[in-house]
């Protein structure tokens, strides 16, 4: 982890250049909010406004502490409202059977699955960010980190509905897990959607202890902010006819959530000891999950399906909608939160905005590969699944829903090639909502438009969803939204202990020109004589 | 802990740190308010050979260990 740089004058000094003040134009005119620094040599703020360890502290507690704005209540109402159709569709679904939906013999798959397969996708981003850059040492990566990881929890648990749901006879669900029985009734070990189930669930786990293992520190701040103030006798006031109020809620509840964590030199060695080790362990999980959600299609013999890019597409696809639905979320949030800017600056949207135009293309190149693969390989019903089922107005009735997909996931991300665009929070909310609908049309592409035209010309049908496919996914979206909203409310929202450690005071060694952590210092920054000889 | 703590007819230690009120002193506690100082006092308790201390912080300090 290196240091960041909080003014021009170090940044410079710092950056190679001797002595004191230097010439503004080495580091460039900043532009924006002051992280958009033209010259690589210097390394931008990640925090703004040069905040110190207890302001980063306040800010981020009081998100939690503090009332939230007047939007959050009915906000979250509104979203507990539009989830409440949820439990109402399934209940009607499971009263009535799967007939509810517009599926039929020949679309079998439709909504459910898709729906299935944007909420995994939707969530990949957290486990990218949490994992991969992380052990990369991407410390842009403390700004969405938390936020993230929390909507990979959410959307898991939106997607872990859905293939619940549609075997039908939801009390046979657990048919889906290999349980020792009397029946004998096992599920075909060579199946990839017994595969899912596996991985599905591995990837709940681990997203999910990793989510509260780096939360654990920031729980242990907010429990002693509350004890400090039931010390002191400064606590929000008790609610009405009980004798306890927020405040001893929070001591306790974050307290019991905290596990006794003490700040010591001692925890934070194991604590980064597991973080690490977690991180390592998701790490193959960004690319195992979606790889065998894909096999679900892959390893059919249906045209369209019977692909071996699915792995790395899939792949692709759900980092870029991932990265997408973050963003959807959080530009609102800097609006919404009082200093949530000064984590979340412009640096870290252009950052990401980089990555969805590097994952946007690599989608669209999916995208075309599939076309040639089912060109060079000579097979008429591939060719036909793609061109006449997909492409081709005359002949596809899902050509629209083709073409509304190539338009949000391939044009759309192309403004990001432009800076004044990368760094507009305003285009890019609608990049990332056009994105993510892309990506929801992305799956229904591939599960619908292959599944409707099967091999004989008599067994041809359109799907139709029906109110309750419509509302099942509405109810879906307004889960996640009541979660995140919730998260945003009572859990700590950005990683405290990170982005402290991320500070330009956060360094034991000031004086040191890069080094800022023991290990480091063995590595010679300047004169390799003397670090040879130890003189740290 | 002593023995003396649990069973209190077993005869006291006298204590061997003890502050000038005549109170005994279990152990110190300093405030630093950055992480270069309290990085050098720990350099400077582990040379002078104390082995049971800690440093409490609000974020992982590298290199304290």
């Amino acid at each position: 982890m290196s240091s960041i740089h909080p003014d021009k004058v170090t940044a410079e000094r710092l950056a190679g250049v001797q002595g004191g003040p230097q010439s503004p134009s080495v580091a460039g005119e900043p532009i924006g909010d002051g992280t958009l620094i033209e010259d690589p040599r210097v390394r931008a703020p990640l925090v703004l406004n040069d905040r110190s360890f207890g302001e980063v502290t306040d800010i981020v507690c009081g998100y939690t502490e503090n009332k939230p704005g007047k939007w959050w209540l009915p906000a979250v109402l509104l979203c507990a409202s539009v989830a409440g159709l949820l439990p109402l569709m399934i209940g009607f679904l499971v009263i009535t059977g799967v007939g509810v939906w517009g599926l039929n013999n020949q679309v079998n798959w439709a909504w459910d699955i898709t729906n299935f397969v944007f909420w995994i996708g939707s969530g990949h981003a957290g486990t990218l960010i949490s994992a991969i850059l992380c052990i990369f040492k991407q410390n842009w990566r403390t700004a969405v980190n938390r936020s993230a990881e929390a909507m990979t929890i959410f959307a898991v648990i939106c997607a872990g509905i859905f293939p619940g749901i549609h075997v039908g006879r939801v009390w046979f669900a657990w048919f889906l897990f290999p349980i020792p029985n009397y029946n004998y009734i096992w599920p075909n070990f060579r199946s990839p959607l017994l595969w899912d189930v596996f991985a599905v669930s591995t990837y709940a786990t681990v997203s999910l202890l990793f989510w509260y293992m780096g939360m654990i520190p920031d729980l242990a701040t907010l429990r002693d902010r509350a004890d400090r103030r039931l010390r002191l006798g400064t606590q929000a006031k008790n609610f009405p006819f009980l004798p306890f109020g927020s405040d001893h809620l929070r001591a306790y509840g974050y307290g019991v959530l905290s596990q006794g964590w003490r700040f010591s030199s001692r925890h934070w060695i194991r604590y980064e000891t597991a973080y690490l080790l977690l991180a390592g362990i998701s790490t193959p999980l960004v690319l195992s999950v979606h790889s065998i959600v894909s096999f679900d299609f892959a390893t059919s013999v249906v045209p369209g399906w019977h692909t071996t890019i699915f792995p790395p597409y899939f792949v692709a696809g759900a980092i870029f909608g991932g990265f997408a639905m973050v963003l959807l979320l959080l530009i609102p949030a800097r609006l919404l939160f009082p200093n949530f800017k000064d984590f979340l600056t412009l640096k870290h949207l252009e950052t990401m905005a980089k990555i969805i135009l590097v994952t946007g293309k690599m989608v669209g190149f999916a995208y075309s590969m599939e076309f040639f693969i089912a060109w060079y390989g000579g097979n008429a019903f591939e060719l036909y699944a793609f061109l006449g089922n997909r492409v081709d107005p005359r002949l596809a009735p899902y050509w629209w829903a083709y073409w509304a997909m190539i338009f949000c996931n391939v044009v759309t991300p192309q403004v990001f090639w432009f800076r004044a665009m990368r760094t507009n929070p305003m285009v890019f909310w609608i990049v990332a909502a056009f994105v993510t609908g892309g990506m929801w049309f992305e799956r229904f592409v591939i599960i619908v438009t292959s599944l409707h035209r099967g091999w004989l010309p008599g067994e041809w049908h359109m799907f139709y969803p029906t109110l309750v496919d419509i509302g099942t996914f509405v109810g879906s979206i307004g889960l996640f939204l009541m979660l995140f909203l919730l998260f945003l409310r009572f859990l700590p929202v950005f990683a405290i202990a990170e982005l402290k450690a991320v500070l330009p005071q956060a360094s034991p060694h000031p004086d040191h020109h890069e080094g800022d952590h023991g290990a480091d210092d063995k590595v010679p920054h300047q004169d390799p004589i003397n670090a040879a000889k130890g003189a740290h | 802990m002593a023995i003396s703590d649990y069973f209190p007819f077993f005869p006291k230690s006298p204590p061997r740190f003890v502050a000038a009120s005549g109170a005994p002193i279990a152990g110190a506690l300093a405030r630093f308010e950055d992480p270069a100082s309290v990085y050098h006092a720990a350099e400077t308790m582990r040379d002078a050979g104390y082995t049971k201390f800690d440093v409490m912080a609000p974020f992982p300090i590298h290199g304290i260990d």
